[in-house]
């Protein structure tokens, strides 16, 4: 039995892990938040391990899982100031459950570690020297969804992956380009700020903005706030959305053209890296929900047919969790996948606590 | 009638002088530019002179864009070129006004758009001041660059804050070089014999200050790499291009930056400049790619991040029919042209390597080899002819209301 958290401010999300199924609940990050893990999850005396997802390691967190140390909480700690809202989460969580639970192995789990390798092409600014060396690079995340889309596409559909770029839809939709299974691209940035709008998160901005608003006289505190929770498809919609409002075709109009900006963006980014990697062999898409996103995938790839990529029009097979998409005759490949967090902490884990069985 | 446009680059200066006769044909008198305006680098700056049939080039000290125009309207003097207007290319009009007589109203609302193009602005205010000191009997008015972009949907100019502050601030994205992608299109449908509508054209705008490519179908734009100012986008000589706006944030709050301080090193100190360490012209940078590692880097995110947005276009534009390069970098630097159309192929660009390194970058040129699906296109841009098109109709009205009048 595996015991797994994941922020989602304001919420944390956890999960009871045992033989292959997951038993999740969310509560909201407030000061009950122990005692409502604790209630939701249950019987916690079989737990083997605990793991933590890290959005964000920061520019000292490198490996996508580490077992727990005492030196691990200074780490994460560190890595705060790199995305306050989530990792505040992660460090206190982590903090109170080694406390709880001292003697089996904890772990923790770096969304950025898969894009520490970016080429510099990719992950550096063009910014002076000075600033550069205080840690400003592109650091990526959801580095765990795109690596295990890599390996499942690639055992599902054979060796032949190649030039590959990788969509995640959801509430944090993101794009990857990977080329040989090593991140070669993101659209995310120094934070998930960056690239396509989240529900609450402004995406591509001209950054003279951030300097227009503090000269208006907001705080950065405010300011980051703005930008991170208080933007996205939620200020466009004027009320909290989630991605179920953007995957649906049948919409009210302000739905339409949230969901336009999505496939807008998306398109861009796939352009793009398919531009950089010289070509596209695979395009993988992974989350969470694949049958309310398949009008979606449809439609992008509708406007991506140019490629030349084909669509078999057949709906989804029952039961599956990967999905191969395109035609017989497309010439890229197109592979839908169905993520689940859990699952993929949990395989990481796995193998790591077997080797501590007696 | 004799018009003088000038046109302000973040380090030159490009002015024409235009003699429109009776039935508007435009004859070029005098063309030049002032190279290296305030530029910290290896060469000297200098002025071009070209009269047709006589060159010359002088070697000068130019510290900024005004000093640079009274030397021009001196030029002019000693030649005995008697002028009717001065039209300038104003970068960033935030929707006030296309083209405008410059008078104490709008020249206010000129000094209200500083900070949103905080390298470009004073430079152009510089150069009206300089020209109102020197001849203040002279009429002079402004274009605004971004016109062009008016088409562009909301899918690609919204930037999804709160609408409150949209509304307030106006936040959303403009696009700039509309002058040049006005000229280009035009120039390209004429070129290639193609009717615009229907084409899908990809062009890059690459100057030796600031850098831009566009999407364009049906000859109206329908994306930019530019947004709310010049700062995003491409990398340029010295500004960053896209950078994550909490980037700023963390620079600010954990290491101490002023606003003021972080804003002029993001515009001034950073893009080619920032990456390479010692020079924001990319001929210096391209000189020392093999020893130094620094130098590569730069040159080679250049390409990567423009590359980043030519597929882009071509992948919202469904394909594409025609790439087409411009200004100093995009006509004069065939290294740039090669590595952009590199593993272009999956898009149907296939360029003549030898063509690209031949051509001269001074006239309109076919880059691309028989088989490929995409023309290739060098055109040299003429953004003051668009500015001297503007200023034939203002000068119209004027004497429309003049008549009136009388």
């Amino acid at each position: 039995m595996l015991l797994l958290f994941d922020p989602e401010p304001p919420h944390l999300r956890w999960c009871v892990f045992e033989q292959g199924a997951a038993r999740s609940g969310r509560c909201s990050f407030g000061t009950e938040w122990f005692r409502m893990v604790k209630e939701g999850a249950g019987s916690l005396g079989q737990v083997e391990a605990v793991g933590y997802l890290l959005r964000h390691g920061g520019d000292r967190i490198k490996e996508p899982v580490l077992r727990v140390t005492p030196q691990t909480l200074d780490q994460v700690e560190d890595a705060i100031r790199f995305l306050p809202e989530f990792n505040d989460i992660t460090c206190k969580v982590l903090d109170r459950w080694t406390k709880e639970l001292p003697a089996i192995p904890h772990f923790l789990f770096c969304d950025t570690a898969f894009f520490s390798g970016l080429p510099d092409v990719a992950g550096t600014y063009a910014v002076p020297e000075e600033l550069r060396e205080k840690g400003v690079r592109r650091f990526g995340s959801y580095g765990l969804v795109h690596q295990w889309a890599w390996d499942k596409t690639r055992s599902c559909f054979g060796e032949n992956v190649g030039r590959m770029v990788s969509v995640y839809l959801g509430d944090y939709t993101n794009v990857a380009a990977l080329r040989d299974g090593k991140s070669f691209d993101t659209t995310i940035g120094f934070t998930p700020v960056e690239g396509i709008p989240s529900q609450t998160g402004c995406g591509d901005i001209d950054a003279t903005i951030v300097f227009e608003l503090h000269s208006s006289g907001m705080s950065f505190r405010e300011i980051n706030e703005l930008l991170s929770r208080k933007s996205g498809f939620s200020a466009l919609l004027g009320r909290r959305s989630n991605y179920s409002d953007l995957a649906s075709a049948t919409g009210s109009v302000e739905n339409t053209a949230a969901r336009d900006i999505l496939i807008y963006d998306i398109l861009k980014y796939v352009g793009a890296f398919t531009a950089t990697l010289g070509g596209l062999d695979t395009l993988a898409f992974a989350t969470r929900h694949p049958e309310e996103s398949m009008s979606l995938i449809r439609e992008i790839c509708g406007r991506l047919d140019f490629l030349p990529l084909k669509l078999e029009p057949a709906g989804l097979a029952a039961g599956a969790e990967a999905w191969k998409l395109s035609h017989n005759n497309s010439k890229i490949n197109v592979s839908l996948l169905k993520s689940d967090i859990w699952q993929i902490m949990a395989h990481l884990i796995e193998p790591m606590i077997e080797e501590n069985r007696p | 009638m004799n018009i003088l446009t000038f046109n302000c680059g973040s380090s030159s200066l490009t002015f024409k002088v235009f003699s429109v006769d009776q039935v508007e044909n435009i004859r070029v008198v005098l063309s030049g530019k002032a190279h290296r305006v305030g530029v910290k680098g290896s060469k000297p700056s200098f002025i071009e002179y070209d009269r047709g049939a006589s060159r010359e080039s002088i070697e000068t000290p130019l510290d900024d864009h005004g000093q640079a125009a009274v030397l021009v309207l001196d030029k002019l003097g000693e030649l005995g070129i008697k002028l009717d207007c001065i039209g300038h290319r104003w970068v960033h009009a935030a929707g006030y006004f296309q083209t405008a007589w410059i008078d104490n109203a709008v020249l206010a609302q000129l000094k209200a758009l500083v900070p949103i193009l905080p390298v470009h602005h004073p430079a152009i205010l510089r150069v009206i001041y300089a020209c109102r000191k020197a001849l203040p009997a002279l009429s002079q008015y402004v274009t605004a660059d971004g016109a062009f972009h008016s088409t562009i949907p909301a899918c690609a100019y919204t930037y999804l804050l709160p609408e409150g502050l949209v509304k307030k601030f106006g936040f959303r994205k403009h696009g700039f070089h509309g002058l040049s992608y006005r000229y280009l299109v035009r120039k390209t449908a004429e070129t290639l014999g193609i009717p615009l509508a229907g084409s899908r054209i990809v062009a890059c705008h690459l100057g030796t200050g600031g850098s831009s490519a566009v999407a364009v179908k049906d000859g109206k734009s329908v994306d930019t790499s530019m947004g709310y100012t010049a700062l995003s986008g491409l990398v340029m000589s010295t500004r960053s291009g896209d950078i994550d706006p909490i980037l700023t944030l963390y620079l600010m709050a954990e290491y101490g930056y002023h606003p003021d301080v972080l804003m002029d090193m993001l515009n001034k100190k950073s893009g080619l400049l920032g990456i390479s360490g010692f020079s924001s012209d990319i001929r210096d940078i391209i000189q020392r790619v093999g020893e130094d590692a620094q130098a590569k880097l730069a040159f080679e995110m250049y390409v990567y991040r423009l590359k980043k947005y030519v597929g882009s276009y071509v992948a919202v534009l469904g394909g594409v029919d025609v790439l087409v390069f411009t200004d100093d970098i995009g006509v004069h630097n065939w290294l740039v042209r090669e590595k952009v159309c590199q593993g272009m192929d999956w898009c149907g660009v296939r360029l003549d390597a030898e063509a690209n390194q031949r051509a001269s970058g001074d006239e309109i040129a076919r880059l691309d080899t028989p088989d490929s699906k995409v023309r290739v296109l060098i055109v040299p841009t003429e953004e003051e002819l668009v500015i001297c098109w503007d200023g034939i109709a203002l000068m119209k009205g004027k004497k429309n209301v003049a008549s009136v009048r009388s």
